[in-house]
């Protein structure tokens, strides 16, 4: 065989065996909630729910997960919803894109709409699915971080029948999700933030990374004290948690310099952080002291400014 | 192999194919009906096979071709009004070094200037972040689109 021959051959063996298909699966598309809780509950934890992919396929592309069977919700017209009352209610199969443009022109929920557009880029928003990132829940991602500070409430389904918990219950300690194979996330509920100024923080080594680290913030204040805060912090190394005990610490104070800075110290204290490659863990517990303080500096500001602008 | 006979309206014609459930949709366009998708990591991290399905940007590595069943895909090929104009100013602006990210930065740029005729250098930064050079020619990609905004 020639040389060039053999060259050919080489190179389309390669795209034969890689871009060609992610990995070996069979796949099904149920068109009803009930047909998807009757398959996963027959393939339990060798099975995986498709929605948009933009989490699953490169874990499946890059062999870190290999499920047998997909379950593809995108025909289950009853999950792509989002409904705006005072809460926002958004089903399975809602696109990180669409919640984008429709909380665009709205005033409520403002972490949700200052979040999604810091996830990814364009393309991978106009296919991922705001519940699909819930439920992965990648460390550094954005949306368990906004579900967090949220009070966000999760609607879960398996043949076994519904539950609905927080988003504190659902995100374990480890960075894990309490959600058995057999369960499907059917929408999320995000109360309404009745207002609260809001920020979101991250620090990234370039701008299609996961944030090394992260810092979402709801802030309630009354006569210039602050009434209570909610801190998430997030990151490649940390798992997305709530930081209480600074929280509490604030809660009643004049916001200031020192107390900005008392935050900060408080949350490096706090923090649980693991250490992974290229961002040691001392070095993610001092930026997420800093991230928290200047999200809190931001939201408190705001406050300051749109009272000011409504005397 | 699974697979399943899926339609969808590929640059405008209604095309029918038996397609394996496990190909992605940016191998069905590139080896299944020869077009100009790049496929480069294969994992969504560089930009390069992005197309349009129902006019959004997405990336084909990242989609099944059975989920393209009933949609409307639309690759370079498929931008024929917006196309010559884009040409034009990547060629004008040396935006085009090796070419391998071209259709990538097309479609990109095509979508942009669907949903905003006139954007600013941050708008187009932002559009084009998914997307990577092996030749490092970004600003060459912005001021190309720049200039194609202009027209």
């Amino acid at each position: 065989m020639g040389f060039k021959k053999c060259l050919l051959l080489c190179l389309r063996l390669d795209f034969d065996g890689w871009p060609n298909s992610p990995g070996m699966f069979t796949y099904s598309a149920p068109t009803s909630i009930e047909e998807v809780l009757d398959i996963v509950s027959e393939w339990g934890s060798r099975a995986r729910i498709l929605a948009g992919g933009q989490t699953l396929i490169p874990l499946i592309h890059n062999q870190r997960l290999s499920p047998e069977h997909l379950v593809d919700i995108n025909g289950v017209r009853s999950l792509d919803f989002i409904d705006l009352q005072e809460d926002l209610s958004v089903g399975a199969c809602c696109r990180q894109r669409d919640l984008e443009v429709f909380l665009r022109t709205r005033q409520q929920h403002a972490l949700i709409a200052q979040a999604l557009p810091l996830i990814a880029d364009r393309e991978i928003r106009s296919r991922g699915t705001v519940c699909g990132s819930l439920a992965a829940a990648l460390p550094g991602a954005e949306l368990p971080a906004v579900a967090l500070t949220c009070n966000a409430n999760l609607r879960i389904r398996s043949k076994r029948g519904a539950r609905e918990i927080s988003a504190t219950s659902l995100y374990r300690e480890d960075g894990t999700v309490a959600l058995a194979p057999d369960e499907i996330l059917t929408h999320v509920d995000f109360e309404d933030d009745d207002h609260s100024r809001t920020a979101i923080e991250e620090l990234r080594y370039t701008q299609l990374s996961f944030p090394a680290c992260g810092a979402a913030v709801l802030v309630d204040s009354q006569n210039g004290f602050c009434s209570s805060l909610r801190l998430t912090i997030f990151g490649q190394g940390i798992p997305a948690q709530r930081i209480n005990e600074a929280e509490s610490f604030v809660e009643g104070e004049r916001p200031s310099t020192e107390l900005v800075d008392e935050l900060a110290t408080r949350i490096r204290k706090e923090v649980r952080v693991d250490s992974v490659p290229g961002i040691p863990a001392d070095y993610a517990r001092h930026v997420a002291g800093s991230l928290g303080a200047r999200a809190f500096k931001r939201a408190v500001a705001q406050r300051e400014a749109v009272t000011a602008g409504a005397q | 192999m699974q697979t399943r006979s899926i339609e969808l309206e590929l640059n405008g014609k209604t095309c029918s194919r038996t397609v394996p459930v496990t190909q992605t949709l940016a191998s069905l366009l590139r080896e299944g009906f020869g077009l100009s998708t790049s496929i480069s990591c294969g994992e969504g991290n560089c930009g390069t096979c992005s197309v349009l399905v129902d006019g959004q940007p997405v990336r084909s590595c990242l989609m099944l071709a059975v989920q393209a069943s009933g949609r409307a895909v639309k690759s370079l090929e498929g931008l024929a009004d917006q196309l010559p104009r884009l040409q034009k100013a990547f060629s004008e602006n040396h935006a085009i070094q090796c070419g391998f990210c071209a259709p990538g930065f097309m479609i990109a740029a095509a979508s942009l200037l669907c949903s905003n005729p006139k954007p600013c250098e941050a708008e187009i930064r932002e559009a084009i972040k998914g997307h990577l050079c092996r030749c490092s020619g970004y600003s060459g990609f912005v001021s190309a689109i720049l200039d194609a905004a202009q027209e």
